[in-house]
Formats: C-alpha cells, structure tokens, sequence
C-alpha cells in the first residue's frame, strides 16, 4: 500500500512538474525570471502583455490541453487492454483513428477547414465508426472480444484506404491532412480545452469507477460472469466511454500513436496489473507525458514537429529499455 | 432494445459534444489594450474555395481608411495605423512585402522564404503548414500577412490572439495582382504596388503580343518522376502555359500521378519540368529522368530536345514574379516570336 501510494505521489509531482515546464518553455524567449514575476502580477516588466498572452493564451490552454489528451488516451488504452485481454490492443482498435482521419480530409478537401469543422467533422466520423464496429461485432446479443477485433481491424483498413484516397485528391492541401494525422497541439485554445473536458472528464470517471470489474474481466468472461458482472452491458459501456475519450482527443489533437499503447504497458511493469492501481497511475502518467512531449516538439526545430513523431521516437526506446529491466 | 441504448448514449454524446462547442463563448479579447485594436470580423469563413475571393471594394478614387477591404477569405480588414512590424507567412507574401519597400518593417518570416535574399537573415517563425504560432506572438507583429496554406485553423488561432491578419488565397495571376494592390493600401504604399502591377501587365501583355497568331504548342509540366506527377488544370503553371501560347496536355483538375503510358500518348511537344520543389532545394534528377528513359524516346518534346527547366520557385510561388515566368516558358515554347 505504501509503495503504491508513494508512486502516486510521484506521478502527481510529475504532472506538477509538467505544468511548470510546460508554461516556461517555448520558442518565444521569454526568461524564467519575467514568467514568474508576470505571475505574481507584476505588470512593470517590459512587454508584459505579450509575455502574458503568450503564458495564459497560448502555453497554459496547450499544457492542460496536452494533459486531457494523454490521461485520456492512456485510459482508454488500458481499458481496451484489459477488455479485449490482448496486450496489442490501443485506444484506436476499435476504428476510431481511421474514422476520425476520414472526417477530417474530408473537411480539409471541402476547404472548409476550420478549427470547429476539423473537431466535429472528425469526432462524428470517430464515434460513428466505433458504433458500426459494435453493431458489426454483435452476434446474437453478444459481442466476443475476437469479432470485435477482427471487425475493428478491417475497418480500419478499409477508412484508411478512403483517407488515403482523400488524401491524394486534396492537392494542395495534402500536407495539412497528413501533418493533422501525426498529431499536434498547435492549435492548442481554452475553446479546445472547453469542449474536450466534459465528455473526457465525465468518461474517465466512469471507467476509474469500474476498475475492480475490468480486474475480473480479465481473468475471461466466465470469471467475470460468476463474480454477478452483467458482462455484455459492462463491456458496451466501456467501449463506449473508450470510444469517447479516445474521440475527444483525437478531435483536438489528431492521431497520436503510441501513448495509448505503450503508457499503460509502461505503468503495469512498474505497479502490476491491478486495475484500481493501473487505471489511476496510467492516467496520471499519460498526463504527465504528454507535455512534456509537446515541450520537445515546439522546441526541438524551429517552427513545430507533429506531437506523435516524439511520442514514438522517444517512448518506444523508453518502453524497451523498461521490457528489458522487466524481465531481468 | 440493447443496441438502441448504446445508440441513445452515443447520440447523448455527440450531443455534449456540440453543446461545448456552442456554449463556448465567442473569443473575447486576451487582455484590453489601450490603444483602439484592429477590428476584424470573421465572415464566411465557412465559404468553400470558390467563395474565398470574392468581395474586395476597392474603388480607386477613394483612398481614404472608410473603404471596407476584405482578404481572400473574406475577412473585413480595419487599420487605423500603417504597420511597422509585419510577419510574413509565406514565401509568396514575403516576395511581394518586400517589392513594395517594406523589408525593413517585416520582422517574421517562414523557413522557406528564400527571395529577395535579404528574407534570409530575418527571424524564422516555422514552417509554412507548420507556423509556431507561439513565435509569431512573441514577435510582437501588427500585422500578419498569412496565405490559406497556413490552415484556416491556424489563421482563425491568430485572429484570436487578436493579432491582424491578412490572409491571401490567390488562384489566378488576376488574383496576385489583386492581392498586391491589396497588400499596398493596408502598408501605405499604394503607389509601388500600382507600379508592380503596371510592371507585370507590362511583360505579360509583351509576351502575348509576341506569341499572338502562333500555332498552340501542347505541353505537359513534369512536377516529379517517381511516381509521375503532373500539373492539370487550375494550377498556376497551367495559366502561365495558356499565356504564353501552349495548352496542358493534361485535363484534369489539379495534380495527379500518371502513368509512363499516359504520358506517351498524350506525346508533348515540349516537356517542362521543375528545378527544387517551390520550398527551396535543388534537384534536376525529373530532368535526367526524362532525357535518359528509353520509354519516353518516342515523345515529341524527347525527340526534338524540347525540355526545360523552369525555376519552381517562379511558377508555384504566387508573388509577381509569375510575369517573368509567363515569359519565360514563353520562349520556350515559341523560341522563333522572341528573335
């Protein structure tokens, strides 16, 4: 209990650590020193108002932002994990990607690409996708996990085919799809942080709540069935809050790899499979990650790298090294 | 019975969903300035390509601030000063900002804005698709010269961060020339842009006297070898090609890849491909491609030496040197008009 209490604190004080980098950081050189005396609401500095600006419009609303996207892809990530018991499964095994990057060319072909378009265009398109998933992985009454899978992976093929197709017919505009399909916070505003928190908050709570039972659908349906979990509606609602969060971000953000992955994978070899542990941790460490990724990403070159180029360049190597500690 | 509560949930969702894009208020003002702010009013921002440019006024015996002028996505444009620090977000606007005299007032400008020289040595904000938004803020500019190649969204940030921006969506060099004058009434130097356009009308009009009564030459512009990339219709290397005397081989809209076939039998007279790729860089392999595979000897344009290289940086960028690449594939195409 001790331990595990300790590595939520520490995760906390990354997430803390993350949020002060996060608004110290950028391409604009601001000192240290001027962030925390504007903070402290000292407006004699020279240029305060922009050093401002730049800390309350621009660096706070991406941090927080950053944040929502990581806790909740890491989230869903293991939620799926552990309801389709397969340790490939990732927030996106159910279309949602590959729906979402559909919306989204779509919008951009039209030309009409702005940033509400780009949001709905690509949450309609995600939430639908998940919802044919579903309907697809229906068989009298029941959804078994390996039809899902399957139904979801061929979905997936198939949209990313239509997106390659829009993709190529975009022209001009073909760079913008595929720089919105990497990923990015960008665009990052307090109007993006406003319409991602509620469904994203409301579905985290839900599935934190239904930790112990995704611990006995673990160990196979049977168990969980014997244990009085109504297995069927239990696992609609957690792809349906998955399939939420994971839209919610996707729609703010465009596809990021890998976090949704490889975080929960990461939070399982340190505080084991436990979900009333996992869940939590995974959250607040996808949290934590995720600004930290986007520091590298505004930083590393001048202008930006899409958000999901770190995620894999730095995680993968990250997660590889904690497998082979692992196994030791 | 089941499946319709999942449906009520999802459309619940969605319902949610749209209620925070609604409810979220309508950008305010980050922090009051004293000093009376730029007013720009989003209109058809919805608009679809076809809609971006229409509606600018300008009457040209009436210089006074009171005319509504509007960019190229229909954005109203109010100034009340004469900018004094300007980013540029691309090459194009950077070209054309600093033809006008303005390259001591821009203090941004993109990694790829490479002409006049001069562009290099100011400070970079990013990329073209991938501008640091953060960047441009911190430059402290009054006015923003953007280009729908930012992303509407990218834009939409911008305004919202209350900075001015003026973005350009030219499609035709009518559209350029436009946009120049445009460019001359928000910086005050109406004057030289009047003088720029006069100047392009100028060679452009040269090169059409000079090609009047030739014989179309068909022409097909090569973008990259590998796959087979080709200009079509609506791009501005086909509205150079129709001035200076030629006509597209190819018909369709924008760029598409071909195959080696369809390139033989559409059999150009005269084959142009691109130096670099309008982005900076440097390759001629399109150009060695073309000359050296066997399966392209059968083509006129192979067979008659009758393929050039034209600078990309002229034919994709939207600034005025279009006029000189008009004239230059011109005689290309029509060697014996300009004896």
């Amino acid at each position: 209990m001790n331990t595990k209490t300790g590595l939520i604190l520490i995760l906390i004080a990354l997430n803390i650590l993350a949020v002060i980098v996060g608004i110290s950081i950028g391409p604009a050189k601001i000192s240290v020193k001027d962030i925390f005396s504007v903070l402290s609401g000292n407006e004699n500095i020279s240029e305060a108002k922009t050093v401002k600006d730049i800390i309350f419009q621009i660096r706070l609303p991406r941090t927080i932002l950053a944040m929502l996207v990581g806790s909740s892809l890491a989230v869903a990530g293991c939620s799926m994990q552990a309801l389709f018991r397969n340790p490939l499964a990732d927030p996106y095994i159910i279309g949602v990607s590959s729906g979402a990057s559909v919306g989204a060319a779509t919008v951009f072909l039209l030309g009409i690409a702005t940033g509400i378009n780009i949001m709905a265009g690509a949450f309609l398109t995600a939430v639908l996708t998940a919802l044919v998933v579903y309907r697809i992985g229906v068989v009298r009454g029941r959804a078994p996990v390996y039809t899902l899978l399957l139904a979801g992976v061929a979905m997936a093929s198939f949209l990313s085919g239509v997106t390659s197709f829009l993709i190529y017919m975009a022209g001009e505009d073909m760079s913008k799809v595929i720089f919105w399909i990497m990923g990015g916070f960008w665009t990052a505003s307090w109007d993006k942080v406003k319409i991602a928190v509620l469904p994203m908050i409301f579905s985290l709570t839900f599935v934190l709540l239904n930790s112990w039972n995704l611990n006995a659908i673990l160990l196979g349906e049977e168990h969980a069935m014997s244990v009085g979990i109504d297995v069927e509606k239990f696992k609609r609602r957690i792809i349906v809050s998955s399939a939420l969060l994971t839209s919610s971000a996707v729609a703010v953000s465009g596809v990021i790899g890998f976090v949704g992955l490889i975080i929960p994978h990461m939070m399982r070899i340190i505080s084991g499979a436990d979900h009333r542990i996992l869940l939590p941790a995974s959250l607040l460490f996808g949290s934590a990650f995720m600004p930290f990724v986007d520091v590298i990403a505004r930083n590393v070159i001048e202008g930006e790298l899409p958000v999901g180029i770190i995620t894999a360049m730095l995680g993968a190597p990250f997660f590889l090294y904690l497998l082979r500690r692992g196994r030791m | 019975m089941k499946k319709n509560r999942l449906l009520t949930v999802i459309l619940l969702s969605i319902a949610l969903f749209f209620s925070a894009c609604i409810s979220s208020p309508p950008p305010s003002p980050i922090s009051p300035s004293p000093s009376p702010q730029p007013s720009i009013t989003p209109e058809n921002t919805t608009n679809g390509l076809n809609g971006l440019n229409q509606s600018i006024k300008v009457s040209e015996n009436t210089p006074e601030r009171s005319e509504v002028l509007k960019d190229d996505l229909g954005y109203e444009i109010a100034m009340d000063k004469t900018p004094q620090r300007i980013v540029s977000l691309a090459p194009s606007n950077t070209e054309i900002l600093f033809a006008l005299g303005l390259g001591n007032r821009i203090v941004g400008v993109t990694d790829y804005c490479d002409y006049p020289p001069e562009a290099k040595e100011k400070e970079k904000i990013g990329g073209y698709s991938t501008i640091n938004i953060e960047k441009v803020v911190s430059l402290e500019p009054d006015l923003v010269v953007a280009a729908y190649g930012n992303g509407i969204e990218a834009i939409e940030t911008m305004k919202r961060l209350n900075l001015t921006v003026v973005a350009l969506n030219p499609r035709s060099i009518a559209d350029i020339e436009r946009d120049i004058i445009l460019l001359g009434k928000i910086t005050g130097t109406e004057e030289n842009a009047t003088r720029i356009v006069k100047e392009m009308e100028n060679e452009i009009n040269s090169v059409k006297k000079a090609v009047e009564g030739e014989k179309k030459v068909r022409v097909a512009h090569i973008v990259w070898h590998d796959p087979i990339w080709v200009s079509g219709k609506d791009t501005f290397i086909d509205e150079i090609i129709s001035i200076a005397g030629g006509e597209n081989v190819f018909n369709f809209t924008g760029w598409r890849i071909v195959s080696i076939e369809d390139l033989v039998s559409a059999n150009p007279d005269v084959i142009i491909v691109s130096s670099g790729n309008g982005m900076g860089g440097v390759q001629n392999i399109t150009y060695s491609w073309v000359m050296s595979d066997e399966r392209l000897k059968s083509i006129e344009a192979v067979r008659k030496n009758r393929v050039f290289i034209v600078d990309a940086d002229i034919i994709s960028r939207p600034s005025y040197r279009v006029a000189r690449a008009v004239e230059v594939v011109a005689r290309f195409l029509h060697p014996d008009a300009f004896q």
